[in-house]
């Protein structure tokens, strides 16, 4: 058995310490004497190998830095070591023998090491993790030239009835056009932009990608250059992102290569810089604004009223926000006076908000927030465990510390020698600690779900798949460590370099005086935490259940959705009623599935799209009053298939079409806000788009169950069901209830996708279940986050309420084998020993109880159908600690009731 | 010589151990390591790096030199070392320091019974 490559590597890092003229004279014999000897002892025990190789890699570290700095052959101490040692190299030796010392004091101690190493290296690896998250989604700056200059430039809703702010919403080409030759702004560029999904073919499989649609300032707005080719781009021409252009061409420049973009052939002008996104953070191509008569509507451009584009601007040389802001404001004005707007109780006014700002999400900055505060709180009570467990540790050797101060040890050296143990295990622990975090980003990557990671509407950069654990963490981390862990401990080296000789040889070996509190005192600080953060985690998980509880309204489970866009000017887009029909038809008879329907939108995620009411039955609304309704196109299959109840009426049949009188169906909520009498049936419902074969009236047949569309936190609103062949649209979501897992349709549905429209792809297949899941994602992320760092809490605070009360029981041993000689019974001191545990812990519970109550205020809108101040969370999280409190304290004070008086008195 | 042996006392315990190890013979780094655990019983280790950073202030002060191997070498490619006259003399003088202080030390009794006297 020959030395291992790993204890071999170590080694020759251990020689580093040495200077490079000795390293390359005696580097290889070291090396080779190290593996001859670690060989030689391995072949006796695995065990002594390892001992071998620690001392031997301490031995060399140590011996490097002496020959660095002490050249001598004499005694260290001889006469000669003021001549031939500087301070520098004094400090070097002697900083070597204390970390040697401190070595040999904690290789006797391995359990008190190891235990402090693992504390804080979990709570600096938590903290390192998220704070790198937290700095890449927050802090660092966007990846776009001076990011600092640009700026959103919005246009606003604004209610002029209230004084609410603006609600941004998004521009029309015309009323952008309008911004785009505005004369005189301070931003000396400004570009419109919107995310659109496209269909690819013409390489491959046909692929539905993200793509920006994009007005020709927009990559100088954003500071880049814009392409290998620099021109702007033709109407004929779109830009690839390089992850797209490496899949396509691989390595060729994909320069001049044509594909079709939704059937329409493009020219592929050039490839954006690696990594390069678009503002959107998720775009593969960039299409020019001149484009998108060919691509995506021939009359988009010119409708002033279809609002789809954000526009951003750069500051000028000169210009500044609050110029920007004052013309926006004018830009609104003429905006609002150029176009017919309907509304009369709002108005369209110009903002601007800084970009910086534009891209941090509220809610995610808020969640994010909680949980670094929490993962703080966490490494504030693993500080506070290593401070008693050194405090206990130093304790211990309050005999020792005596002794050596007795012989005369200045007390500077004994501080120095604890120092230097603190500093052993905090870099020991920072080292392993950048491991933990290297390891927690990962998890946080994986179990983050991405819609966390958004910043506003439209603006979103951090990809959290692309989060990187680089140095600049590493090294935080470690430094964190070491910084926290030297800091925790002082009080315990400043107590006991100050430790009384005549006393603590008095005391013997039995620790620290009867009145000292320190232990207790970290002990309540870390019950009260931990209380605060298991309160936190109560809260959410309260919360968490309540909202997977709510009922959808229909029947989720085996549901598949599948999406597909016709395309324009295809035979099949000719008629997609017909085509949707078809394809219906063709899924039901499928193996394995046990009914197919249709919406253009999946369950759970969204509405097709919402409108207003302008009348139902004989009541009728004015502007600004008219409610607001959801509209779903649907097939007649819809409720049956979803479990949908129908409540009155009737539901769509195969008979009702385009050529029928236009019927609508409304859900339960619907029915009862729009017609308080109660006579739904048959009465005709005006809304404020033209739904049903152009007509914006059609007749009540039926009212169903409702079903929950928006957020559980929303609630049910209004809602009205139109028969898809009487309102056709090219888009439509497939939804299939499979006998067995969902998934496994998949194929099948592609397979009889591509026999009716080779040139289709189906995209964006789920599980509706998956959706529930998603939409919970935010929550349950962050309550399983709160829920681990509060067990860890919990924990180690049960950790440390277990080794203080040992230690009151250790330091009273003697008192109380007096008190049971003069006839105290074992259950009277045991419960003297809980009472003490217990008091301690409840003091700091009742500190806890009223920092949760300040503190989780600011999770208020986090929580669902719970109050931040729930009764619930608040008296079982105190119970909870308090029990664990109680069976941490019951193990030593059950140890104090065997105390054996006789032998106590002997010992005396 | 004897001058020169006495100017680098005290020696430190390495050097001190590494002129026992080598004794009269040529040894490389590791053999010196095994016949020094051999000597002591393996009550004491000499551990690689401090070994050779020792005979590196060792090799400079002129208290062992490099030699070519020994005849029957195990290992021809390993660096052999031998002791040098004046490493002879400082360890004499050595032995001689620390018996004069085991002499006092066993005169004021301070040396528990049972202890072999080196002297005898």
């Amino acid at each position: 058995m020959s030395t291992s490559i790993l204890a071999a590597g170590c080694y020759r890092l251990a020689l580093r310490a040495f200077p490079a003229r000795l390293r390359s004279r005696y580097g290889d014999e070291m090396a080779a004497t190290f593996a001859a000897a670690h060989t030689q002892r391995r072949n006796l025990s695995a065990r002594a190998g390892r001992r071998f190789a620690a001392r031997a890699w301490f031995d060399a570290v140590r011996a490097g830095l002496g020959t660095r700095f002490n050249g001598g052959i004499r005694q260290p101490g001889g006469p000669d070591r003021g001549k031939v040692r500087g301070a520098q190299e004094w400090l070097w030796t002697e900083v070597g023998t204390d970390l040697h010392s401190a070595f040999k004091v904690l290789r006797k101690e391995p359990l008190f090491a190891i235990t402090v190493i693992a504390v804080l290296a979990l709570g600096v690896g938590v903290n390192g993790a998220l704070s790198n998250a937290l700095r890449a989604v927050f802090l660092a700056p966007a990846p776009f030239n001076e990011p600092d200059r640009l700026v959103m430039l919005d246009l606003s809703e604004q209610n002029v009835e209230s004084t609410e702010p603006p609600r941004a919403f998004a521009w029309s080409y015309p009323k952008y056009e309008i911004l785009a030759e505005t004369e005189g702004l301070a931003a000396s560029s400004v570009a419109a932009y919107a995310r659109r999904s496209i269909t690819l073919t013409g390489h491959g499989a046909a692929r539905k990608l993200m793509a920006e649609v994009v007005t020709s300032d927009y990559f100088a707005v954003l500071g880049l250059p814009a392409w290998d080719g620099g021109a702007a781009l033709t109407v004929d021409q779109v830009l690839i992102s390089h992850a797209l252009a490496r899949s396509l061409f691989g390595d060729t420049d994909p320069a001049g290569q044509e594909f079709a973009v939704n059937g329409v052939r493009q020219i592929i002008a050039g490839v954006a810089p690696p990594g390069f996104r678009g503002l959107t953070g998720s775009a593969d191509a960039w299409i020019p604004m001149a484009a998108v008569p060919r691509i995506i509507s021939p009359t988009l451009l010119e409708n002033f009223d279809g609002h789809w584009l954000l526009a951003i601007g750069r500051l000028g040389t000169g210009g500044t926000f609050e110029q920007l802001r004052a013309q926006m404001a004018s830009v609104g004005a003429r905006v609002h006076d150029g176009f017919e707007w309907t509304d009369p109780t709002t108005r369209q006014v110009g903002t601007a908000r800084s970009f910086e700002e534009a891209r941090r999400n509220a809610a995610a900055r808020q969640a994010v927030g909680v949980v670094s505060a929490a993962a703080g709180l966490v490494l504030l009570i693993a500080c506070a465990n290593l401070a008693v467990m050194f405090h206990a540790h130093v304790a211990n050797r309050r005999r020792e510390i005596a002794v050596r101060l007795a012989l005369g040890s200045a007390r500077f050296r004994i501080a120095r020698i604890l120092l230097a143990e603190v500093l052993l295990l905090a870099t020991t622990a920072g080292a392993i600690g950048v491991g933990v975090a290297w390891a927690a980003s990962r998890a946080v990557v994986r179990a983050w779900p991405q819609s966390f990671m958004n910043g506003s509407w439209n603006v979103r950069f951090v990809d959290s798949t692309g989060l990187q654990f680089g140095v600049p963490a590493a090294v935080a981390t470690f430094l964190l460590a070491s910084v926290a862990g030297v800091l925790f401990a002082l009080w315990p080296i400043l107590r006991a370099s100050r430790t009384d000789v005549a006393v603590a040889m008095r005391a013997g070996g039995r620790g620290q005086s009867h009145r000292d509190t320190t232990g207790p005192w970290l002990v309540a600080t870390e019950v009260a935490i931990a209380l605060v953060l298991t309160i936190g985690a109560g809260l959410m998980i309260s919360s968490l259940s309540r909202l997977a509880r709510v009922d959808h309204g229909f029947d989720s489970s085996n549901l598949l959705t599948v999406e597909y866009t016709l395309q324009r000017g295809s035979a099949e887009a000719e008629d997609p009623a017909a085509f949707h029909d078809q394809f219906l038809g063709r899924v039901r008879t499928l193996p394995g599935v046990v009914s197919a329907t249709m919406e253009c939108r999946s369950p759970l995620d969204i509405h097709c799209w919402t409108t207003r009411v302008r009348r139902a039955g004989d009541q009728r609304w004015g502007e600004g009053q008219r409610p607001r309704i959801g509209v779903h196109l649907v097939d007649e299959t819809h409720f049956a298939a979803l479990g949908i109840p129908l409540l009155s009426g009737r539901a769509f049949t195969a008979e009702d079409g385009a050529e029928t009188p236009p019927v609508m169906i409304v859900n339960d909520t619907a029915a009862q806000r729009l017609f308080p009498s109660g006579d739904v049936l048959g009465q005709p419902l005006t809304v404020g788009v033209s739904l049903t074969s152009g007509n914006d009236t059609a007749a009540i047949i039926g009212v169903v169950g409702d079903v929950l569309y928006d957020s559980p936190a929303q609630g049910v609103m209004a809602e009205v069901y139109v028969l898809h062949r009487q309102e056709p649209g090219r888009d439509t979501t497939v939804i299939v209830r499979a006998l067995g897992e969902p998934l496994d349709l998949l194929p099948l549905l592609r397979a009889e996708l591509a026999v009716l429209a080779p040139e289709v792809p189906l995209t964006n297949a789920r599980t509706v279940d998956s959706i529930g899941a998603a939409q919970l994602g935010d929550t349950s992320a962050i309550t399983r986050l709160l829920a681990a760092f509060a067990a860890l809490a919990v924990l180690l605070s049960a950790t440390s309420v277990w080794g203080t009360v040992a230690q009151m029981v250790g330091r009273r041993r003697r008192e109380m084998g007096i008190r049971m000689a003069l006839g105290a019974r074992a259950a009277q001191v045991v419960r003297q020993s809980l009472r003490y545990g217990l008091v301690w812990a409840s003091g700091g519970a009742v500190v806890g109880l009223l920092g949760a109550y300040y503190l989780s205020r600011t999770m208020e809108s986090m929580l669902f159908e719970v109050t931040s101040t729930d009764a619930i969370a608040y008296s079982a999280s105190a119970v909870l600690l308090v029990l664990v409190s109680l069976m941490a304290s019951y193990l030593p004070a059950r140890r104090a009731g065997q105390v054996d008086p006789a032998r106590t008195l002997r010992a005396e | 010589m004897n001058a020169a042996a006495r100017e680098l006392l005290p020696l430190s315990p390495p050097v001190f151990h590494v002129l026992l190890a080598l004794g009269d013979s040529a040894m490389h780094g590791y053999a010196m390591m095994q016949a020094f655990e051999a000597k002591t019983e393996g009550a004491d280790t000499l551990l690689p790096g401090t070994l050779y950073a020792t005979i590196a202030r060792m090799v400079d002060a002129e208290l062992i030199d490099e030699c070519d191997p020994p005849a029957n070498a195990s290992d021809r490619r390993r660096r052999y070392y031998r002791v040098t006259d004046l490493g002879r003399a400082t360890v004499a003088a050595e032995s001689e320091r620390l018996s004069r202080l085991l002499r006092i030390a066993r005169a004021e009794n301070m040396v528990p019974a049972g202890s072999s006297d080196p002297s005898a």
